[in-house]
């Protein structure tokens, strides 16, 4: 292109002198490769772009709801600062790590139904094999699930399934973008699935509402004073959080279902 | 043989971190990797620099492990990067590198580096030019997958993209600055970018 250009200037002023025309050709030659450059930038690196364009895609699920789940962020952001990253960093000060660690096992550990009942619902049955072997054996030479034995000893990882993925494991795709109060980022496809995956969870047993609120309220302050620091990074090192926590929300549920 | 390859390997690894056989792309991404990882505990490890010396020298170790040129243009996309002046482009990449070794000096810096323990699970050969490292990153409590994207330029294989738990480190910033971009300008990003390297320097200086 910039050769043909060079050719139609040259052409174009009937070169009668040697010099110029010499002088023509050396500033073709010079800017050639520049200009070329700038052109094949993307040309060359296409195969790249292909892969990162389609993962980008992929997780590109329609908000039409924007406002509302960004007012729900909003909402987890302040729950976050103002109540919950107080008491985890109280409850962090007189707890040492051993004992939150083992806590985080614990409840692990007792929500394996939830885990077994949507291995089997997708016909996982090694899967659901393994977590009941799992289970057998952090419940047991764990102590009631505080010792993670099967992960710790055996390398033997959890098998993470709940109904969201049971969903996409028969074509259920997220639909739209949810931002849940306190639950955080999710799509419709994965807020449907807490329900069943809520009668799944042994703590319903407990007739006392006040006590299952208590437990969840520990489980939630527990696992918070083992990330804090977590969620300010990401807020600080994103443009937009929501958008970086909704987006990193998708891809990584995307990799659990084809897992 | 895979015994020989291994003890090989480990003596390549004694020798030198730095050099990595050019003929063997499935070993020596993996190498790299070591290297690198190596490299980042020895910068962070160091008591006698400061933060300011410790930060220079992961830029340099970004700069040598990672194709930072193709980072950046993959980051902003072809439609971003086209529409960008070429002094914009320069600009860009400069800060996006910046804003990548500020975020993960700062992360790596609060963690407790020397109990990481790196499981290599796979080495898949995804095209002549393009290798994605497995591995699983733990310590004493969890453990998670990473993926290390290696590309082949110039006969020179590093890193151009890494997923944590599937999370693409370039998709997500790709997302965030197509986004910013449907409403701002080239510029308003540059001045956003350069405004959060300043917070991450006062964060690290603060620290």
């Amino acid at each position: 292109m910039v050769i043909l250009v060079c050719g139609v200037y040259i052409k174009m002023k009937k070169i009668t002198c040697n010099i110029s025309f010499v002088l023509a050709v050396v500033f073709c030659a010079l800017i050639t490769p520049v200009v070329l450059a700038q052109d094949d930038d993307f040309d060359d690196f296409a195969e790249f772009e292909d892969e990162i364009q389609k993962k980008v895609d992929a997780v590109n699920v329609a908000d039409p709801a924007e406002s509302v789940n960004r007012g729900f962020f909003w909402f987890n952001d302040k729950l976050y600062f103002y109540a919950l990253k107080p008491v985890a960093v109280g409850y962090k000060a007189f707890v040492p790590k051993p004992a939150r660690s083992s806590a985080k096992n614990f409840f692990d550990n007792i929500i394996f139904p939830k885990r077994l009942v949507n291995n089997l619902l997708q016909l996982k049955f090694r899967g659901a094999a393994e977590e009941l072997r799992n289970f057998t054996f952090n419940s047991t030479a764990g102590v009631l699930g505080l010792f993670n034995v099967a992960e710790n000893h055996y390398g033997w990882e959890v098998r993470e399934e709940d109904f969201g993925q049971t969903m996409a494991h028969y074509g259920a795709g997220p639909w739209m973008a949810v931002h849940l109060p306190v639950f955080g980022p999710s799509n419709l496809r994965d807020s449907i699935g807490l329900v069943p995956d809520f009668f799944l969870d042994p703590i319903i047993l407990i007739d006392s509402w006040g006590i299952r609120f208590a437990i969840h309220s520990g489980d939630v302050v527990n696992e918070t004073s083992l990330n804090i620091g977590f969620y300010e990074d990401i807020k600080a090192e994103s443009l937009d959080p929501y958008r970086f926590v909704q987006d990193a929300y998708e891809q990584n549920r995307q990799k659990k279902i084809k897992e | 043989m895979k015994k020989k390859a291994l003890i090989f390997l480990s003596l390549v690894m004694f020798i030198t971190t730095d050099i990595c056989l050019a003929d063997d792309a499935l070993g020596v991404t993996e190498c790299i990797l070591k290297s690198t990882i190596n490299q980042g505990i020895d910068i962070l490890k160091n008591k006698e620099s400061s933060d300011e010396q410790k930060l220079q020298s992961f830029d340099t170790l970004l700069a040598e492990k990672c194709h930072t040129d193709l980072m950046s243009m993959l980051a902003l996309g072809k439609k971003g990067w086209v529409s960008f002046m070429p002094d914009q482009r320069v600009e860009f990449t400069k800060a996006f590198i910046t804003l990548m070794t500020r975020t993960y000096y700062n992360k790596l810096s609060q963690a407790d580096v020397t109990n990481v323990k790196v499981t290599y699970k796979d080495n898949i050969e995804v095209s002549k030019s393009k290798r994605t490292l497995k591995t699983v990153m733990s310590n004493s409590d969890e453990g998670f997958d990473v993926d290390y994207k290696f590309a082949l330029r110039q006969d020179h294989w590093a890193i151009y993209d890494m997923e944590i738990e599937g999370i693409s480190l370039i998709a997500s910033y790709r997302s965030q600055f197509t986004d910013f971009l449907k409403t701002r300008s080239a510029a308003d990003l540059l001045t956003e970018m350069q405004s959060n390297e300043q917070k991450f320097t006062a964060k690290t200086v603060v620290k």
